[in-house]
């Protein structure tokens, strides 16, 4: 490594502060595992020891007392709005496919997840204002447009103002949108809207009419009513409408389709039995819809192929690497799957850009086909696939510590301390930065001890993925010639590569925990609370474990829990 | 252009409708321009113009650096008149309308981490380090509200809220992080992020569109002004089922929806209608070009009065040879150019970067203000980056440019060299300037009561 790249590794403040020498505190390491130390091997009872990669067999996976069913304080509901591609899916689905939907304000994901943000920020004076166009346009579109009229409604004479055609309108078609039915009060507010808008054109009143529900909160917001309960303490019940929207958003990121609403209707949801039955229809598609989106916040794929910021974006391998992963995480959550292949399958998919990255003779052309790597190859799962290799790194060189902090946050949910403020310059510790290698840099940090208890986190892992460069190919020298070292230890067991880590995480019981906790996440749009909430993913780790890592058993038992069905009691 | 009397104003549309003015024109007024407006309207428009990538580095900025200084103008300590700079030469037309600051630095602040970016970006514009740094995505916020948010919610710098309390574009539509704080530039505080409107046809349509409903266009707006009244009405309803935190989100929302109202209530401003763009404009200046010429008729419309535009986000990667051109010859991703100390990536950023500004600037120094005068005579532009220089991330020399004079409330044409200056004094002369009664200004250590001295008149 040149001086000049060390001293960029010293330097750099923002996306490689880490690679700056990071003093710990004293106490640093105290919560350095945070919360996951409850969540450790010995929290998930009956599961595997580290490494060991056999299945656990869990004890409190059973309904009756399980907190699967009565965790102590199911956490309180939030308010989501719809994030732009709920937005996107919704007008989408009730509309058709070639609506044009226009500019809206793009969303933010702390905690990763859009669903998240929605529920924490607040809708400004801008996004506000782009709902309103973006409902007049496609008002305009839908009620203007023959092929998209009949998706509204299907009165014969229209476009006479006919009182029954809108009030079919109002409960077709709007409670699609609105995810339940009318209230009195709004049934005659847009009854009365349209009629008086229509100006003796039906069409005309309904544009009037979608401009407004579709700038509704009513529409905007997932208010996912509750009421009262004596099931759990202090706690109140989502209505069928509610549950069948929850499900819904989860499972296909929009709202419910006809059935879960007629389901809802019928006040069948309440039913763990027929919510679980709900699942089961529906997951087929959620694998390509919804749970798609999970993974793909989840895993960040957004940055697959940008090379962090600094390099050629090169769209279109983006593109593949990011449908590599989709793929790759649809196969690890079919029924039946053991999740944990996501992190060690060599049967991958790939096209004819990507299969010249990954140097085999794979598939040609642009479409992604099935692939199996080579068995034993230094290529398999998520850990050596494009996207996460190119996520990570920079134009000229791999970024090792941020390849260990992604997986270590992302995978492991591991909660690393800030840096103390005063973080010296390598230079300024005294220590000589002149190095020759990656290797040797961050070893560097090892030999400060303030750096290296929070470097020993995340730097071994990178190490060990230094077989891949920061474009995503296999590699055994450096470009100076060097030869890459891969070796490395997670949790003091040796390895080398990306796929062998990729083996041992998959066979670490965190991931799993982390995995469980993630999904709870998207699906309630916050985070689990430490106190009510921290035994029902416990328990529906187990049951993960239980089930041979299967997701589809993991997404049953969630949607089966009370924090999912049942929401903590708010002060009037 | 048609120069647009008060009387103009009130009168409204051509077709002399008696029309609801975004802003109240009080009885207690002369026909006088500008300064003769009531104590209760203030006249002065304000705006944040924002760089990602900073200046180049230099002896003067860096101490490892041996480059010469390109940047900042001739002139010792205390007040000089502008000469602009090699690097400021695009924007000399504008001199007369500058204020050049140079000698900042955010060394009273404490910056969070060593993390330079978005803590330098946040006390440049809030006057406060970060809230938080969640390093398992980079996510950030702001502690408190950027400043054009700050003035826009500031009791009485608006009497009565204009069409638009304010409005947020960027040139670039790709950012370091796409879903996190680098995608904007104003806040309305802790995790409020407001978020800049990319495409130029979709921000015609926001602030204009209305204005041209086509066919029976007064049934369309008394129309649309029905379908609003039923989306205030759902907001009231869903508001009233919900807990204390959630009815305050749904406020945020009614004020939203007021927005809205206010331009449907308003008649078509008396003044020259911008076209809509074509077809979006490819590159980041073209893009800007079109966000600025749309931007600078809302102002002369007197449809809002503040907004602050992005050319590019921090840490962003696009790609610009050293004459500023986008993706001209030996362009290359700038942050990491910057890393590695490459000054001809800094010097194209810096140079494309003001190129942009003295395009906005070129607008609002003819174009007439409604208030009297140019626009850039009422108007407040507060022009910076997120750091000084990008090779190490460093806040010595931050870049701040003023331009505008604020009512007659700014002395300009000055190069203003403050070394080791406080960038919150800068804010506070600053927010005097545009009337706001601000005796003390600044947060996390960068706390003052002194005004950079030689800005204001």
């Amino acid at each position: 490594m040149s001086e000049r790249s060390i001293r960029r590794v010293t330097t750099h403040a923002s996306r490689a502060f880490f690679l700056v020498c990071v003093p710990l505190a004293i106490g640093c390491t105290a919560n350095l595992w945070g919360d996951e130390r409850d969540d450790t091997p010995s929290a998930v009872a009956g599961s595997t020891a580290a490494g060991s990669g056999a299945t656990g067999a869990g004890t409190a996976g059973s309904a009756g007392t399980s907190p699967l069913l009565h965790p102590i304080a199911p956490g309180p509901a939030t308010l989501p709005h719809l994030t732009v591609k709920q937005y996107q899916n919704a007008v989408r689905r009730v509309f058709g496919s070639s609506v044009v939907i226009p500019e809206l304000e793009v969303d933010n994901r702390p905690e990763f997840y859009a669903v998240i943000g929605a529920a924490r920020q607040p809708l400004t004076e801008t996004s506000i204002s782009l709902f309103w166009e973006a409902s007049k346009s496609i008002a305009q579109q839908v009620t203007t447009e023959p092929l998209l009229r009949e998706k509204l409604i299907s009165c014969p004479a229209a476009p006479s103002v006919d009182a029954a055609c809108i009030a079919a309108f109002l409960s077709g078609t709007v409670v699609k949108l609105l995810r339940r039915p009318l209230s009195e009060e709004e049934t005659e507010q847009y009854t009365e809207l349209i009629s008086s808008t229509a100006r003796g054109n039906l069409w005309r009143g309904l544009r009037f009419g979608l401009t407004a529900l579709l700038s509704s909160p009513a529409f905007l917001y997932r208010h996912e009513r509750t009421h009262a309960t004596s099931d759990v303490p202090d706690s109140v019940k989502f209505d069928d409408y509610a549950l069948a929207s929850r499900l819904s958003f989860l499972l296909l990121n929009e709202g419910p389709d006809e059935e879960l609403l007629n389901r809802a209707a019928a006040g069948e949801l309440a039913d763990p039995s027929q919510l679980a039955a709900q699942v089961g229809r529906l997951y087929p598609a959620a694998t390509t819809s919804g749970l798609s989106e999970f993974f793909h916040e989840y895993l960040e794929l957004d940055a697959a192929g940008l090379l962090d910021f600094e390099g050629d974006v090169d769209e279109e391998l983006g593109a593949a690497m990011r449908e590599e992963v989709i793929l790759l995480a649809r196969d690890a959550i079919a029924p039946g799957a053991d999740f944990r292949r996501l992190f060690t399958t060599r049967e991958t998919y790939l096209n004819g850009p990507l299969a010249q990255l990954y140097g085999v003779a794979g598939p040609t052309g642009n479409e992604l086909a099935p692939f199996t790597l080579t068995a034993g190859g230094r290529r398999a799962g998520l850990l050596t696939t494009g996207a996460f290799l190119t996520a990570e790194g920079a134009e000229d060189r791999t970024k090792p510590t941020n390849r260990g902090l992604y997986v270590q946050f992302r995978l492991m949910c591991t909660q690393i301390p800030d840096p103390p403020e005063d973080i010296p310059k390598l230079e300024d510790t005294g220590v000589d930065p002149v190095a020759t290698s990656v290797r040797a840099v961050l070893e560097l940090h090892q030999r400060e001890p303030r750096c290296a208890a929070c470097h020993a986190l995340v730097d071994p892992i990178g190490i060990g993925m230094e077989d891949f460069d920061q474009f995503g190919r296999y590699r055994t020298t450096y470009p100076d010639g060097s030869l890459v070292d891969a070796r490395s230890e997670w949790n003091g067991v040796p390895f080398s590569g990306a796929a062998e880590l990729g083996e041992l995480l998959g066979n670490d019981p965190r991931v799993a925990v982390c995995m469980t906790k993630q999904l709870f996440r998207y699906a309630t749009a916050r985070l689990e609370t430490a106190d009510g909430e921290a035994p029902l993913v416990e328990a529906l780790t187990n049951r993960f474990a239980d089930s041979g890592y299967s997701f589809r058993e993991l997404v049953g038992a969630l949607v089966s829990s009370a924090s999912f069905r049942y929401a903590k009691r708010q002060a009037p | 252009m048609t120069k647009i009397t008060r009387r103009t104003l009130l009168r409204g549309s051509a077709a002399g409708a008696t029309v609801a003015m975004g802003i109240p024109l009080l009885e207690c007024m002369g026909e006088g321009r500008g300064h003769a407006f009531a104590q209760s309207l203030n006249p002065v428009g304000f705006g944040v113009f924002f760089w990602g990538g900073g200046i180049p580095h230099s002896k003067l900025n860096d101490k490892e650096s041996t480059a010469a200084d390109a940047y900042t103008p001739a002139g010792a300590a205390g007040i000089s008149p502008l000469a602009p700079s090699a690097l400021l030469a695009p924007l000399a037309a504008s001199s007369q309308w500058l204020n050049v600051v140079t000698g900042l630095n955010t060394a009273s602040h404490q910056v969070v981490q060593r993390e330079t970016h978005f803590s330098g970006q946040a006390i440049a514009l809030t006057g406060d380090g970060v809230a938080y740094i969640d390093r398992s995505d980079l996510l950030y916020s702001y502690s408190r509200p950027s400043i054009d948010r700050f003035v826009a919610k500031y009791p009485g710098f608006y009497a009565q809220p204009p069409r638009r309390e304010s409005v947020h574009t960027c040139a670039a539509d790709r950012f370091f992080k796409s879903h996190s704080g680098w995608n904007c530039i104003s806040m309305d505080g802790k995790d409020q992020p407001v978020k800049p409107i990319l495409d130029p046809s979709t921000l015609y349509t926001n602030l204009f569109g209305g204005f041209t409903p086509g066919a029976g266009g007064a049934q369309v707006r008394a129309d649309q002004k029905s379908a609003l009244d039923a989306v205030i009405a759902d907001a009231h309803r869903l508001q009233q089922q919900l807990g204390a935190e959630d009815r305050q989100r749904l406020e945020r929302h009614l004020d939203g929806l007021r927005s809205i109202e206010r331009q449907l209530d308003a008649a078509p401003p008396a003044c020259t209608l911008p076209t809509a763009p074509a077809d979006a404009a490819a590159g980041l200046l073209p893009r800007f070009e079109l966000q600025a010429e749309i931007i600078v008729a809302a102002l002369r419309c007197d449809i809002t009065r503040i907004f602050s535009m992005m050319v590019t986000g921090g840490a962003h990667g696009y790609k610009m040879d050293k004459t500023g051109t986008e993706n001209g010859p030996g362009s290359t991703g700038n942050h990491g150019a910057l890393h590695a100390g490459n000054n001809d990536a800094a010097t194209g950023n810096t140079l494309l970067s003001f190129k942009a500004l003295q395009h906005l600037l070129g607008k609002l120094s003819v174009e007439e203000s409604p208030t009297g005068g140019k626009l850039l005579d009422n108007m407040l532009i507060f022009a910076t980056s997120e750091y000084a220089t990008g090779w190490h991330h460093q806040h010595e020399e931050f870049p701040v440019i003023l331009a505008g004079k604020a009512g007659g409330k700014l002395k300009t044409g000055q190069h203003v060299r403050a070394p080791g200056g406080n960038i919150c004094a800068v804010q506070l002369a600053m927010l005097q300037g545009l009337g706001l009664p601000i005796a003390e200004w600044g947060f996390g250590g960068g706390e003052t009561s002194t005004p950079l001295p030689g800005l204001l008149a």
